[in-house]
């Protein structure tokens, strides 16, 4: 009877936690764009980024300006049965771990509607020099489905893990 | 003729790899106290000793943006001016990324023997940044090239 009564609080409570969390998946991939383009396959259940098209970008020359337009555009598309918050982050390391472009983007209002595809930009305006030398790069999804908490928990599912350089 | 020829070509690859950009990284474990953690980390002069971090929270209502950021303190010890670059990437237990941004001198260049700050954003990766064990901050520089660097002060 005990056992019974357990396995159900621990059913309830499972219940009660997942829809309060938020999701993450971490993935490193070879540097192997073609004409800046790479398919890549990172996921969070049914939210993927699917694709991401590198821009080595250009700065102002002959002007103050420092700022560079190198930029990675990625592609999300969420096929899952909800509404999505998303957020992609993008580092770009080289063949000796050092970082040469890092960034972020993603939902700025609302949700992501489920059957949506949309694209970020994560922008690389500040260290962007030596992307030149890219060898690898890691890409986070981080989403957390519409009406599913507003704090994630550490009941979420592991995510991919990644050795980091 | 021909030594002098050399010379001058070693002259001009040395001054150039001199002014080309200049990168370090390094990891540091995650131990901030009230969001403070002195770290350090150089190229030649240009150094960076503080980071204060800032775990945010989303806006509110519909917004999705967070107020997450670190705050990074360069000084410049050196005797020319550069254009300086920061990025950060913070990285929970697995590895898996929590936060990152970068961010830099935006206009002009970071004048020798000044001190400026720059706050790095992490507006749409930050759910987890309570997680984060280890981070990593890359500081890239690109020397002001000596033709437009300002004359020497005359010695008496």
């Amino acid at each position: 009877m005990r056992i019974r009564t357990f396995l159900l609080m621990a059913v309830f409570a499972a219940a009660l936690a997942s829809p309060a969390s938020g999701q993450v998946a971490t993935k490193k991939f070879p540097w192997q764009p073609v004409a800046g383009v790479q398919n890549i396959d990172v996921q969070t259940e049914a939210v993927v980024v699917g694709q991401v098209v590198f821009d080595l970008g250009s700065t102002l020359k002959g002007t103050p300006m420092r700022k560079s337009s190198a930029k990675v555009r990625v592609r999300i598309d969420n096929n899952s049965e909800t509404d999505e918050e998303v957020g992609v982050a993008v580092v770009v390391f080289d063949a000796e771990g050092n970082v040469v472009a890092a960034g972020s983007n993603g939902t700025k209002w609302g949700y992501l509607n489920k059957g949506a595809r949309t694209y970020y930009d994560i922008d690389f305006p500040y260290v962007y020099r030596r992307l030149d030398d890219a060898a690898n790069f890691i890409v986070t999804l981080e989403t957390r489905a519409k009406g599913k908490g507003t704090k994630p928990t550490d009941n979420a599912p592991a995510p991919d893990v990644t050795p980091v350089p | 003729m021909h030594i002098r020829r050399a010379a001058l070509f070693a002259a001009a690859v040395f001054a150039a790899a001199a002014l080309s950009a200049q990168q370090v990284t390094k990891k540091f474990d995650y131990k901030p106290v009230d969001g403070i953690q002195t770290i350090s980390l150089a190229i030649d002069k240009v150094k960076i000793n503080q980071i204060v971090f800032k775990t945010g929270r989303a806006a509110g209502g519909p917004l999705r943006r967070s107020d997450a950021e670190c705050v990074i303190r360069i000084d410049n010890d050196g005797l020319t001016p550069v254009q300086a670059g920061v990025a950060v990437a913070l990285l929970d237990e697995e590895g898996n990324l929590v936060a990152a941004g970068s961010g830099g001198t935006r206009v002009g260049w970071l004048s020798a023997g000044e001190r400026d700050t720059c706050a790095i954003r992490f507006p749409f990766v930050y759910r987890n940044m309570e997680k984060a064990r280890t981070f990593l901050v890359t500081l890239e520089i690109q020397p002001k090239p000596l033709k437009d660097a300002p004359a020497p002060a005359p010695t008496p």
